[in-house]
């Protein structure tokens, strides 16, 4: 017999010496608040964010997430800059190209310069106004490590697609499952030393959400 | 690696662990802390019982029908690219992984914090295998830089203090001896950098995996398990074979009752949901992703009900925090893997139930574990249940220890206290002894040993039934 018989012939027969207890499987219940309308969900999100350690930045109108954007990369110009694949960064890239002055990078990078870059620009999917968290979809953006290697992560997400609550993006995930999703609250933290917050150990220090 | 304590000496580890001042302050801190942001965190959700009652019928559902979870995880990860092992032990976990190593012709792995590899003590097999594996989670890496085991199960490292970390950072890795926390961390960060991107293989565990899609599912606050999964061109995750859910829609009460009971966090910096190996040749992530499934004595836990709750456990570590004992001589004195009310639990049936037969006695049944427990596992209960068991034997098993000098004295107890003239006359020359030489019977043994920790109470000069004749005759 292969270990896999031999595990599953195993479990069969214990669960068999008791076979009463065979309780049923409980419909998921739609945790936590739902009925949030729109503005609700955008403040809800907001607000929780703030409290894992993020930023939010609103960038409604045409034109102005460059804006914001290139404000962000002010800070720390002439660093490389990384981009992911997904059509609103690609847009954005194009639009940032004729302000910033640093050297500019698609998806595709090599490790080397992902590793030496500044900050890393994506989109985010989805929100959860439940949890201030934000959703990569690793087939949309064609990157995990653009928001994962940079100590700066800059993210553009549609207001529009703020979600309530975290049972509700699980519902809405693309299926099939793409072959990596992300759910990111906050920049990269740690506490292992004395208890104390740390920021960036070894993902980002710093989580920029811009709306769009 | 590092060595853990003798488990089946827990009451001599215990004491040793009693006189280390600094260990315990650092340790009653950090656990009252957690505590105290759990409780902060529960505050913010009226719906708490319900989800903990949701989550542990989710967990019994999947137990009892595990075989079939099994099997439709298997398939439905084999279908989008996963390989998938299976491991009746730890030993033979240790060889598939280090085949996989070998196979991806790696010499170097980068890990994320796994328990279930310190279980089977992967790290010591690879190394046999000529494989180092580099802990990447900053408290586990400080652990095996200081060749130690983990102490808690969340925060690896927490009985060390600022100043041994940077002179163990000092010693080893040249850093400043005065440097803060912050700049601890910035170093780590430094140094673990290069070994991600020299690692030909990524050694993950996973907190769930989903039997509908086939995925895992890992929660972290640091990024290392992003890192671990994404960067090396083959990722291997070591998975317990009671990690399995049904659905990706029960995700959602666990990734709410797990971090909250944890570290009081609402929800952790990250969580990756991987499902087989990346698709398109240019994207990030491994090429390859094996999953081995681990029994090693978990399918043995289902037969019984009260034995089965264990497998419920989701490895927040809250009853860690809220163990008056774990709180005195925290997680080395256990001597396993899994230390805390909930290891002294899974260690005696999972592990070594010779060795372990101590640890379901190192709690004075205070319940506290009960209460936190974010999946409802009635762990006293447990912990009576093994008791007896080792007093006893397991069913079906001649009793050994039957013969013992304490089996004698409660069955003289018995006797004695199994008739009123019997007990008012042992009494009578108990309380006769104490008078005459109480201080010197508290030192002799089986006296001695109850005492530490106990207030041999004073009988009274007269019993209650004596006084209570001596009223009746002055009316």
């Amino acid at each position: 017999m292969n270990a896999r018989q031999t595990i599953l012939g195993q479990v069969r027969a214990q669960l068999a010496i008791d076979a009463t207890a065979r309780p049923e499987l409980p419909a998921p219940p739609l945790l936590g608040p739902h009925a949030l309308d729109a503005s609700q969900r955008l403040q809800q999100f907001t607000e929780r964010l703030l409290a894992a350690g993020g930023k939010v930045h609103l960038a409604l109108q045409a034109g102005q997430p460059a804006a914001v954007v290139a404000g962000l990369l002010g800070v720390d110009a002439g660093r490389t800059i990384v981009f992911t694949a997904a059509a609103t960064v690609l847009a954005l890239q194009c639009e940032l190209a004729g302000r910033h002055g640093g050297r500019e990078l698609a998806a595709g990078a090599d490790r080397a310069d992902l590793l030496a870059a500044g900050a890393g620009i994506t989109a985010a999917q989805w929100g959860i106004a439940e949890t201030g968290t934000i959703v990569l979809d690793a087939d949309a953006e064609r990157s995990r490590l653009c928001s994962l290697l940079p100590p700066v992560h800059i993210a553009l997400l549609p207001v529009t697609r703020i979600l309530a609550t975290l049972g509700e993006a699980l519902k809405t995930l693309p299926r099939p499952l793409p072959h990596a999703v992300t759910l990111v609250t906050g920049p990269s933290r740690t506490a292992d030393i004395e208890l104390q917050l740390v920021v960036g150990v070894h993902g980002p220090r710093e989580l920029h959400v811009v709306l769009t | 690696m590092g060595q853990h304590l003798p488990m089946e000496q827990f009451d001599r580890n215990a004491r040793a662990a009693l006189q280390d001042q600094q260990q315990r302050q650092a340790l009653l801190q950090a656990t009252l802390l957690f505590g105290e942001r759990r409780r902060a965190a529960l505050q913010q959700v009226p719906e708490w019982e319900a989800w903990r009652s949701h989550a542990r019928a989710v967990k019994d559902h999947t137990l009892a029908h595990l075989d079939r979870y099994l099997e439709q995880f298997a398939s439905a990860a084999e279908a989008r690219g996963t390989q998938v092992h299976w491991a009746r032990d730890g030993d033979e976990a240790c060889s598939i992984i280090a085949a996989i190593a070998r196979g991806a012709g790696a010499t170097l792995a980068v890990k994320s914090k796994s328990m279930t590899t310190e279980e089977v003590h992967l790290n010591d097999a690879l190394a046999a295998a000529g494989v180092e594996a580099v802990e990447t989670d900053l408290g586990e890496w400080i652990v095996q830089l200081a060749d130690e085991v983990p102490f808690h199960i969340v925060v690896p490292a927490i009985h060390k203090n600022r100043a041994q970390i940077a002179e163990l950072f000092a010693q080893t890795i040249g850093t400043d001896r005065a440097a803060d926390a912050q700049a601890l961390t910035a170093a780590a960060r430094r140094e673990l950098r290069a070994r991600f991107a020299g690692a030909g293989l990524g050694i993950s565990g996973a907190n769930f995996a989903i039997a509908e899609t086939g995925s895992l599912l890992i929660l972290e606050n640091e990024g290392n398990a992003r890192l671990t999964t994404s960067l090396p061109r083959v990722h291997v995750a070591l998975v317990g074979i009671e990690k399995v859910i049904p659905r990706l829609a029960d995700l959602d009460v666990f990734l709410k009752v797990l971090p909250r009971s944890g570290t009081g966090q609402a929800i952790t910096s990250y969580q990756s949901l991987l499902t087989g190996p990346k698709s398109l040749a240019g994207d990030d992530g491994p090429e390859h992703l094996h999953v081995v499934l681990l029994d090693n004595g978990r399918s043995r836990m289902l037969a019984a009900a009260v034995t089965r709750q264990a497998l419920a456990c989701i490895r927040c570590g809250a009853c860690l925090n809220a163990c008056p004992v774990y709180q005195q001589v925290g997680g080395h004195a256990y001597g396993a893997v899994y230390p805390g009310p909930i290891g002294a639990v899974i260690t005696p049936q999972l592990l070594s139930p010779r060795k372990a037969h101590q640890l379901p006695f190192a709690s004075s049944l205070c319940g506290a574990c009960r209460e936190v427990c974010p999946v409802k596992i009635d762990i006293p209960a447990l912990l009576l249940h093994l008791r007896q068991q080792a007093r006893e034997g397991k069913a079906g098993q001649p009793p050994a220890r039957r013969r013992s000098a304490e089996a004698l004295l409660f069955r003289g107890f018995a006797f004695v206290a199994g008739g009123r003239r019997r007990f008012a006359c042992a009494m009578g020359i108990a309380r006769w002894l104490q008078r005459l030489c109480g201080p010197l019977l508290h030192r002799l043994p089986p006296l001695r040993s109850w005492r530490q920790g106990r207030e041999v109470p004073r009988l009274a000069r007269h019993s209650f039934r004596a006084r209570w004749r001596r009223q009746e005759h002055r009316q």
